[in-house]
């Protein structure tokens, strides 16, 4: 049997509120959300773009978890084939449960391995950047770096 | 040799949301991971006082004496810090677009010296003999844009047409912020999009934000994959944003600096030490082509080997 390809998105939600602000700040607040209300926000812009033929596309295989919730780091699977329609659907992805988010397609892999890579080395310079930003601020290193370092992982099945 | 500094965004309008800046949009993009962006500012041929307006001096309106001067942005290496850590610094471009109904603008254009200081030029225009008329004209520009609520009742646009303009390096711009704002323009926009598929197979397009707050602002990658619902294929996508614009920006370039001349000298004691020594230079120099006029005036006459074949540098030169 040929194996079932798949698509990993390595994707960033930024708040809304700070992106529209004109000062500098790094954000380590999560969002008001689940795993769950991520995904049902992707595959309700999915269906307003593509209709009841891109959501049906994308729901096998589809799932959606959260890297690491304190800097809005999210991986989404699809299958290699449906997944256009998910990544042309991603930027119109405003709203999470109410709360406005703007999305960043940071990587897009084959593999979770690369992913996984590619997420080691951006939560190091994110860490690099919370050391510089709240260095005023008496913030528990070991805490810091626990809560930007820890990434999740999907399940490749 | 004008480098590649992709990715483009060729289309940050100057007049934004009042809750923002184009500061605050030119950082954002910059954050986003473009690295260059042009400044937009928009006019129409109708704000341009004719004699008789000029005249009556009691209208009250939107008029402009000249076209305003192109936009100036000081920006420190904090304010593009991404860049800044690969050692690379923003190219920050000016953009004027001009709604046009008819070739009139040109009379304003030609006579104005502030509008040829915008290193891009782009043209939006509102119906099919407009276009045909300013194409066969000697005027040229970069970008052919539109308007979401133009699409129907437009440009009628051909095969014949959409080649016409490609072949006078004219790029054609589709804004993707559109998209994000209304439901309504998202279908215009993908239509027009889908109309440039079929006519021209989506030659030189490019994506460009017309972003009003920094919340429209889309990052590079995410605009490539929009190339799919825009009807492009995912290698279209991505020179859209990259190479594309590229092209824009050596055209412009091209545009400004006018038609590219060529000093033909003969080879003689005196100048032999200029002759570079590159292999097969040698060989060259047989087929150099000595008939045509240098193009200093006079020259020809102190020489004496005027070619009457060739064409002047200059017109009425003849």
């Amino acid at each position: 049997m040929v194996r079932f390809k798949k698509r990993y998105f390595v994707v960033e939600f930024e708040q809304a509120q700070y992106v529209n602000q004109s000062k500098e700040h790094f954000d380590l607040e999560p969002l008001n959300s689940k795993d769950i209300d991520i995904a049902n926000a992707v595959k309700d812009k999915v269906q307003e773009l593509h209709g009841d033929f891109g959501r049906a596309s994308i729901s096998v295989g589809f799932k959606v978890i959260y890297a690491n919730t304190t800097t809005r780091l999210v991986i989404i699977r699809t299958r290699h084939g449906p997944h256009r329609l998910v990544a042309s659907a991603l930027p119109f992805v405003t709203k999470i449960r109410a709360e406005g988010v703007v999305g960043q397609l940071l990587y897009t892999g084959a593999t979770i391995k690369h992913c996984q890579l590619f997420m080691v080395r951006r939560q190091t310079r994110q860490l690099e950047m919370a050391k510089k930003w709240l260095a005023n601020k008496k913030m528990d290193q070991e805490k810091l770096k626990e809560k930007i370092m820890d990434i999740r992982q999907i399940d490749p099945c | 040799m004008i480098p590649i500094t992709s990715p483009y965004d060729l289309n940050i309008p100057m007049t934004c949301s009042p809750h923002t800046t184009p500061l605050v949009m030119v950082r954002r993009a910059l954050a986003l991971g473009y690295q260059t962006i042009a400044l937009n500012t928009e006019v129409s041929q109708n704000q341009f006082l004719t004699r008789k307006q000029a005249k009556d001096k009691a209208k009250n309106g939107d008029f402009l004496a000249d076209f305003p001067a192109p936009p100036t942005l000081s920006l420190t290496s904090e304010d593009y810090p991404l860049l800044a850590s690969r050692g690379l610094t923003p190219t920050i471009l000016t953009r004027l677009t001009i709604s046009i109904t008819n070739n009139d603008f040109m009379i304003h254009y030609n006579k104005s010296s502030i509008a040829k200081q915008y290193d891009l030029l782009a043209i939006n225009v509102s119906s099919s003999p407009c276009l045909s008329s300013l194409l066969k004209s000697s005027f040229r520009w970069d970008i052919l844009s539109f308007t979401p609520s133009s699409v129907i009742g437009g440009v009628r646009w051909t095969r014949k047409l959409y080649y016409e303009c490609v072949e006078k390096n004219v790029y054609f711009e589709l804004q993707y912020s559109p998209l994000i704002r209304d439901s309504l323009d998202r279908r215009r926009v993908i239509s027009h999009a889908h109309t440039y598929h079929s006519v021209g197979k989506s030659r030189n397009i490019i994506f460009t934000s017309e972003a009003r707050s920094p919340l429209e602002l889309r990052s590079p990658a995410d605009v490539a994959n929009l190339a799919w619902i825009m009807g492009l294929t995912e290698n279209q996508g991505k020179e859209a944003v990259g190479v594309k614009g590229w092209g824009v920006h050596k055209a412009a370039i091209g545009r400004r600096m006018g038609p590219f001349q060529v000093r033909v000298e003969k080879i003689g004691d005196e100048n032999f030490d200029k002759v570079p020594s590159t292999p097969g230079e040698s060989e060259e120099e047989g087929d150099r082509d000595e008939d045509c006029e240098p193009s200093t005036p006079g020259e020809s006459e102190e020489e004496g080997d005027r070619d009457e074949d060739c064409e002047p540098s200059t017109p009425g030169e003849s």
